[in-house]
């Protein structure tokens, strides 16, 4: 194969594989005259919700803090636990660094694979 | 109380994030430096975490955003009141300028540590604004400590217990009113 047809290939993929993404994700936001809209507070993806009805777990980072983590099929999220009146990190040993506690997956149906090292 | 502040502070908020969107909108000629170039936009929704607390969230398609919502003046999260498991008076709790808990003050906290069921707390003690910030500072530790050694008493786990003095209060130290409203020992429960 030729390396423009390779190239055109590719770029043809790439293309059909956008497209396809946009159609499950609703990635194609509205855009008036300004600047781009790049992300708003709702998934209009084929796991549509508003993103306040998010379920998280919790991720307990390598020094022992918890961060809530929420896996919503496409996206993932995360954000840092804090003490609401103090403010401060909530890093009580519920479990060894790295675990996840609770279900973290909003909607399961989407499945993904984890890059393995 | 709280719940009226947080109330309060959010409408003040939304009022502060209309002026900025005003001011970017008419940079023309108002900046006297170079106009920054806008090159996108971001319509967050709020997600509110199990404690209470709110996170600026986004969905850019394939990508997800999220970040905790902070006071601008102070870099507090911003939270609604639903997860302090207790705010207790001081003036039940304690004896007059004393970390020595009431025979009362005992048997409430003993209770409720029996029966919360929380992983961990969090203690809080917390003063007016009489006497010297360092000698309040020293009474909230010290009532703070006795609050953590009831809950240790039963088996509770106690993650941490600071002493604030008059540094955090919720009402106006002019009243006798705010006064007693600002003695309080805060428990956070980390369920």
């Amino acid at each position: 194969m030729s390396r423009i047809t390779k190239l055109s290939l590719l770029v043809g993929s790439a293309l059909v594989l956008s497209g396809c993404v946009g159609a499950i994700e609703g990635v194609g936001l509205p855009r008036g005259d300004g600047p781009p809209l790049r992300a708003i507070g709702q998934d209009r993806g084929v796991d549509s919700q508003d993103l306040s009805t998010l379920e998280a777990g919790i991720y307990i980072d390598p020094d022992g803090c918890h961060i809530w983590m929420i896996d919503d099929g496409l996206e993932g999220y995360w954000s840092r636990r804090r003490d609401p009146v103090s403010g401060l990190p909530v890093c009580t040993p519920v479990a060894p660094p790295n675990s996840i506690i609770g279900n973290i997956s909003t909607s399961p149906g989407i499945r993904d694979r984890v890059p393995r090292l | 109380m709280i719940r009226n502040t947080t109330r309060s502070f959010m409408a003040g908020l939304g009022c502060a994030a209309l002026a900025a969107g005003t001011m970017l909108a008419s940079s023309g000629g108002v900046m006297a430096q170079e106009a920054i170039a806008i090159t996108g936009t971001v319509q967050p929704g709020i997600w509110v975490d199990p404690d209470g607390c709110m996170h600026w969230v986004a969905d850019g398609g394939v990508e997800g955003y999220m970040e905790g919502r902070v006071n601008p003046e102070n870099g507090m999260p911003v939270c609604l009141s639903f997860n302090t498991c207790a705010v207790a008076n001081s003036d039940v709790l304690f004896h007059t300028d004393s970390a020595r808990l009431t025979t009362s003050g005992r048997s409430q906290l003993t209770q409720f540590f029996g029966s919360a069921g929380a992983f961990a707390y969090a203690i809080y003690g917390h003063t007016d604004s009489r006497a010297s910030d360092e000698y309040n500072i020293s009474l909230s530790q010290r009532r703070a400590a006795s609050v953590a050694d009831v809950a240790r008493s039963v088996g509770a786990r106690v993650a941490r217990e600071i002493g604030y003095g008059e540094r955090r209060p919720v009402a106006e130290n002019s009243t006798a009113a705010g006064m007693q409203a600002n003695r309080r020992v805060e428990i956070v429960c980390y369920r």
